[in-house]
């Protein structure tokens, strides 16, 4: 077992590097970069501007820029003028004498991504790890009410929907699964925002709670009516693709020579539908876990920015708009940490709970 | 006389003896009354769509046109507007036709190419394995690890694509799905023994590739195509409506709900008609997906 995840580890290491390298392709082709907006600041003079813009080190290559960004430049130095003294692939531990006196020039202080060191928000000017940090509660809070929502409706839906298959529950709520997976989450958020919010006033329109000095929200007990409307939203799509997964998987389980056996042996329908069927069925569910983690944070970037929740995906949204690249890309490694956790995840727990399946 | 009958009978025999898995698989979907109720609904919308000149010319109303004497805000059944004008006095049904264009025309031709280049390099990485296949895999992975519409948004905000590069911006993120399914059925089709005897009397690697395996896997594919072209309507209809997709004045379903939100409590009706008509063609195109699938399934009975 050991073995299996440290395999699985190792295996998403190139997948990581992928990431970085992909999203740093993606900085650096964007138009509208830091020069950029330096060149429409009136008041900076020409040289100033190019200095900034060496000690920023945008002259330099793409590989060494991707490598900076990566694993910081504190303890070594690149060529920041493109006089090309340090730029060679294989020069980049060499401590950068630029000017020639003899001493190499004091390193920078970017720590890399690798450690954990984003940069620093353009627009909040706090470093990137700190934004993120403050905005990852409330992405939880809504994206855990919704998978627990969603869970504890679509899995025992899926159940009642295989035990009376073909007849009208089955019908209904196979049509309904169909009808919620094909909805627009943000048009059902508005929907639902405009009955219960605007037209009777029961729930609040956005926020995750009142809105008060300190910028804190109570304890989540106190506040739960918020969280109404977003989760509904959220979980919609969720129960759908749960119901019908655990329909067909449990499906397969009833057909199975035990489910026989167990009703053979006069057990009531309930204890066999619910004990033996159900927890088999539930097996190929764990390995939805890791996909769906993409769909929370698709979920999250759309509803958190209908009902103006301060979370992670509306952060993404206000960031890309107003291109925020630290971030930007700082949301991008994170969410894709959290996807490859995700996957790492489903993969050990389908291994540990079903005793069928052995490793190596 | 008697030639002719003895032409007819043979030609009853040969459509008879010619029933191939697609034929059979077309029959089961025409039975099928759920998908072909959504064939026609869709069918419906896109002609109307593609219609939207001839409708709104016949209507006497202009998608675009907006003057200062026109009525807002108008609402449903008003006289020569059916659906009644938006917030600058546009008619609200010549919009919806023209914004249908370009929403399906999105949807199609991104699930297309997604298509034609998931079964390209499918085959490819399958067929042929080693190095090729562990990079497109890398990559695959990879783009597999970012959550979509995280990418999606950072790339559209970047570089705010028009319609066109919306398309290409959505394939690359939908071509790998294809990619994995066709390489594991390449996979599979590359062991079998008529593949081993074509490559035994000499057929060169394309030929295999195009002769033998690509007729195999297309059924495969083309199930999903339905399908995907749903999902890639509801990824454009979730950028438009961050404001990320096709810029206005070009509407498209998106962003006219995106627009809508504005004056949710003057005109709520344009909230309904651009979210409803999202939901029914992808509530259609999973239904004929569905349906696809279940037609094409080898193991059905008739």
């Amino acid at each position: 077992m050991i073995k299996y995840i440290i395999r699985r580890l190792i295996q998403s290491i190139p997948t990581f590097f992928g990431i970085t390298l992909l999203s740093y392709l993606l900085l650096w082709l964007a138009p509208g970069s830091v020069v950029e907006r330096l060149y429409l600041a009136p008041d900076i003079k020409a040289e100033t501007r190019e200095r900034l813009a060496a000690q920023l080190g945008i002259n330099d290559p793409f590989h060494i820029q991707y490598l900076r960004w990566l694993v910081g430049d504190d303890w070594l130095r690149w060529d920041s003028d493109g006089d090309g003294v340090a730029d060679g692939a294989f020069e980049l531990l060499t401590p950068l004498d630029e000017d020639g006196d003899g001493k190499p020039e004091p390193p920078g202080d970017n720590y890399g991504i690798l450690r954990g060191d984003f940069g620093r928000s353009f627009v909040k000017k706090q470093p990137v790890l700190d934004v993120l940090l403050a905005n990852l509660p409330a992405t939880l809070e809504l994206g855990i009410a919704a998978l627990v929502t969603s869970l504890v409706i679509g899995i025992p839906v899926g159940v009642m929907s295989a035990v009376t298959r073909g007849r009208l529950f089955d019908n209904v709520s196979r049509v309904m699964a169909v009808i919620f997976d094909a909805i627009p989450n943000f048009w059902l958020c508005y929907i639902l925002i405009f009955i219960f919010g605007v037209a009777l006033k029961i729930v609040p329109i956005g926020g995750r709670c009142v809105p008060n000095l300190y910028g804190v929200c109570p304890p989540l007990f106190e506040r739960l009516i918020y969280l109404l409307v977003p989760t509904i939203a959220f979980a919609a799509g969720f129960v759908a693709l749960f119901s019908r997964y655990v329909r067909t998987s449990t499906l397969e389980v009833l057909s199975q020579d035990y489910i026989r056996t167990a009703r053979a042996k006069g057990l009531a329908p309930q204890v066999v539908n619910f004990r033996h069927a159900m927890r088999n069925a539930m097996i190929p569910v764990a390995t939805l876990l890791g996909p769906i983690i993409t769909n929370v944070w698709a979920g999250a970037i759309v509803i958190e920015t209908v009902v103006a929740w301060p979370g992670l995906g509306r952060i993404a949204f206000t960031s890309a708009i107003q291109q925020d690249y630290p971030v930007v890309m700082g949301i991008v490694i994170f969410a894709s940490l959290g996807t490859i956790l995700g996957f790492l995840l489903s993969d050990i727990l389908y291994v540990l709970i079903d005793p069928r399946i052995r490793i190596d | 006389m008697q030639a002719d009958k003895l032409k007819l009978k043979l030609d009853a025999e040969a459509t008879l003896r010619s029933r191939s898995l697609s034929d059979l698989a077309l029959a089961r979907l025409w039975r099928d009354r759920l998908s072909t109720v959504s064939i026609a609904v869709l069918l419906f919308l896109t002609l109307a769509s593609i219609g939207a000149p001839l409708i709104t010319g016949v209507l006497g109303v202009d998608p675009n046109t907006t003057d200062a004497s026109r009525s807002k805000y108008l609402p449903l059944f008003s006289e020569g507007h059916p659906l009644g004008t938006d917030n600058l006095g546009r008619d609200h049904l010549a919009r919806l036709l023209y914004a249908g264009q370009v929403s399906l025309f999105i949807g199609f031709m991104s699930a297309v190419l997604a298509l034609v280049i998931g079964v390209t390099l499918g085959i490819i990485t399958g067929y042929f394995g080693g190095f090729i296949d562990d990079f497109v895999n890398w990559i695959i992975t990879t783009l597999n690890a970012i959550p979509g519409l995280v990418l999606l948004i950072v790339i559209t905000a970047v570089f705010r694509p028009d319609a066109n590069s919306l398309i290409l911006v959505i394939v690359f993120l939908t071509w790998p799905a294809t990619t994995r399914l066709v390489r594991g059925e390449t996979l599979a089709i590359r062991a079998r023994e008529y593949i081993v005897s074509a490559k035994a009397v000499g057929a060169s690697d394309f030929r295999v590739m195009r002769a033998h395996i690509l007729p195999n896997v297309f059924s495969l594919t083309i199930v999903t195509l339905a399908r995907n072209i749903g999902i890639v309507m509801l990824i454009e209809a979730s950028l438009s409506f961050l404001g990320l997709g096709v810029q206005p004045p070009t509407a498209t379903w998106g962003n006219m709900l995106s627009k809508s939100r504005e004056f949710i409590t003057k005109a709520p009706h344009l909230m309904v008609f651009p979210g409803m008509l999202i939901a029914v063609v992808v509530l259609c195109l999973y239904i004929i997906g569905d349906g696809l699938r279940d037609a094409f399934d080898p193991t059905a009975q008739d």
